[in-house]
């Protein structure tokens, strides 16, 4: 699994090396020229918005392209099973969210850094972190609702992978390699979120709570079905899909 | 017996690619699979390979029904070139030797010298010729019992495939196999043991080249042109 | 080399084998390849190459040492008798064909004997 994983992470290096570059572009502006600074700033956070929803969906694009190109076979001979091959894929996206994450947090610290910096007030800096230390050691922060928080938008993208890959593997099971296969997976990636969203409604109103309301119910609800999405996806990948 | 393939069928949503096939695989034996395009041979070798799954029917390899991890010892070679475009030729190498116990790399830098490549040479800037060479090279460094080349010739230049021939048959012995499509017949006529002709998705003819040619008189491409 | 592809591919390397011996350019005595160098030589498979030593051994034109190989036979008048059983062969095509033309063999004695050979182009 791990040189499986090795591999997929290869093939999204350019975008990596890419939003790096990005990033340090970014960053030397804002370091060389104090005037435009706010602006740049302003700007680094809305590519960050568009980074980090492409990286989300890199994963799904590659695997796609894998099946077109018929690279594909590259996967398929080898002597592993389809679980590995699909779980490498998804483990080596969330690297790579991760990877982008901490890229952006990394130029968003050296940017506060700069800026500190550049106004000669280190002291500030200190107080800074200092308070944010205390904040956080305070138990300021609702560290339940922070961390269902966070797993609901891990879920929320997990499910966003996991529909992404059945779509994709249906419509190739369709289509194999017509002009056509790309579109309808994403028609059917929408079809089918529309479905798991009218399970969440349906599930909200049987449990009597709200949606919004980060209850346990729907985080339990968006596991079990990312992990019943995977499993469709890899029997029908196993008996069906020719790569 | 290596392979053993029992009412094997193949439908698509659009047409049936297989139908009933029934085949035996031998060791020591050299088979060549003729049949014009779409005839059934390419989604048969992907069956045995494992990147598609029959709709109805067996396939028993060295005795046990086929599973993922018989691939380990199973060498396909598909006709599309299906090599990552970031892949340089050494890091092909590398890859099958990440993945292939039966993969020796060694031997695989000597083939690549031989058929006149070099590791550093990019992937996606080869030629059709001398990416069709990278396959071969590629797949005939592993030390597989079952060797299922689709169209090894395709896009070589005559004088190479006489190389290509000599590395199968180099590695050709009492306990492996190969399958070989092709339509150039008269390329593996000498050295084929059994010829399988397929048409339209099914089997017609499965037969030794040495009796016909010493029983009937026959050429392979006498046959070919039979019954076809 | 170029097969017929009409006659099973283990006669015609015999063939050429024995035509090596009678030209001298297999002595006796000599090794002669593995059935493996033998299959990539002839492009043929190791099934055919088995198949040409054992034939060849069953006529009495080589012998295998275990574990070391095979070998063309030592007797010089077994190369002599290879000469004699192709010459006689192809003579007898030769008549045979003559003869379904029409000739005898009287006129093709004297015909051999007016026939100018033709210089190699």
């Amino acid at each position: 699994m791990g040189k499986i994983i090795k591999y997929e992470w290869r093939k999204q290096r350019t975008s990596r090396l890419i939003i790096l570059f990005g990033l340090l572009i970014g960053l030397i502006t804002f370091a060389i020229n104090e005037r435009i600074a706010f602006a740049v700033s302003i700007i680094l956070m809305l590519c960050g918005l568009l980074v980090i929803f492409y990286t989300g969906i890199e994963s799904l694009l590659v695997f796609n392209k894998d099946l077109r190109t018929k690279q594909s076979h590259m996967l398929w001979m080898l002597p592993k099973s389809v679980w590995e091959i699909l779980g490498g894929k998804f483990l080596a996206a969330i690297l790579q969210m991760l990877f982008v994450f901490a890229a952006f947090t990394a130029s968003g610290f050296a940017c506060l850094t700069i800026a500190i910096a550049q106004s000669g007030r280190l002291k500030l800096l200190m107080q800074f972190i200092k308070n944010s230390a205390r904040a956080l050691l305070n138990a300021d922060v609702d560290w339940k609702m922070l961390v269902q928080f966070m797993m609901l938008c891990f879920l929320s993208w997990t499910l966003i992978i996991m529909i992404g890959f059945l779509a994709i593997i249906i419509s190739r099971t369709l289509f194999l390699n017509s002009k056509f296969s790309g579109l309808f997976s994403v028609i059917l990636f929408f079809v089918i979120n529309y479905i798991v969203e009218r399970g969440c409604f349906f599930i909200s109103k049987v449990f009597n709570v709200s949606a919004l309301d980060l209850h346990p119910f729907i985080l339990v609800y968006y596991a079990v079905v990312c992990a019943v999405l995977f499993g469709i996806s890899g029997i029908l990948a196993d008996k069906k899909l020719s790569v | 017996m290596i392979l053993e393939c029992r009412g094997l069928n193949k439908t698509f949503i659009s047409k049936k690619a297989v139908i009933d096939f029934n085949l035996n695989i031998t060791e020591g034996k050299i088979y060549g699979l003729l049949g014009e395009n779409g005839s059934g041979k390419t989604t048969w070798m992907k069956m045995v390979a494992g990147l598609t799954k029959p709709t109805s029917g067996d396939i028993i390899f060295k005795g046990h029904i086929w599973n993922y991890q018989d691939k380990g010892t199973i060498a396909y070679m598909s006709t599309e070139p299906f090599f990552y475009d970031f892949m340089t030729i050494a890091s092909v190498g590398k890859y099958y030797q990440d993945f292939f116990d039966d993969f020796d790399m060694q031997k695989y830098l000597k083939l690549i010298d031989r058929i006149g490549l070099n590791e550093n040479m990019k992937v996606k800037a080869l030629s059709t010729g001398m990416t069709a060479k990278l396959k071969v090279a590629v797949t005939m460094a592993r030390k597989a019992t079952l060797y299922l080349l689709d169209e090894p010739l395709n896009g070589i230049d005559y004088k190479s495939r006489e190389e290509i021939i000599s590395i199968i048959l180099e590695e050709a012995a009492d306990n492996n196999s190969f399958v070989i499509s092709t339509h150039l017949i008269e390329e593996i006529e000498s050295f084929v043991d059994e010829a399988i002709f397929v048409k339209n998705g099914e089997i017609l003819l499965q037969t030794d080249l040495e009796k016909e040619r010493a029983e009937n008189g026959k050429s392979i491409k006498d046959i070919y042109l039979e019954i076809m | 080399m170029n097969y017929n592809a009409e006659i099973p591919i283990y006669l015609q390397v015999i063939q050429d084998i024995k035509k090596k011996m009678v030209q001298g350019r297999i002595i006796p005595g000599e090794k002669l390849p593995s059935s493996r160098e033998l299959a990539i030589l002839y492009k043929i498979n190791q099934n055919t190459a088995a198949r040409i030593y054992r034939e060849m051994e069953m006529a009495g034109y080589c012998f295998t040492r275990r574990g070391i190989g095979t070998f063309v036979s030592e007797e010089k008048e077994m190369f002599e008798k290879i000469k004699e059983e192709m010459a006689n062969e192809l003579l007898h095509n030769f008549m045979t064909g003559m003869k379904d033309l029409g000739y005898q063999k009287g006129d093709i004695i004297s015909q051999i004997a007016d026939y100018k050979e033709e210089k190699a182009k």
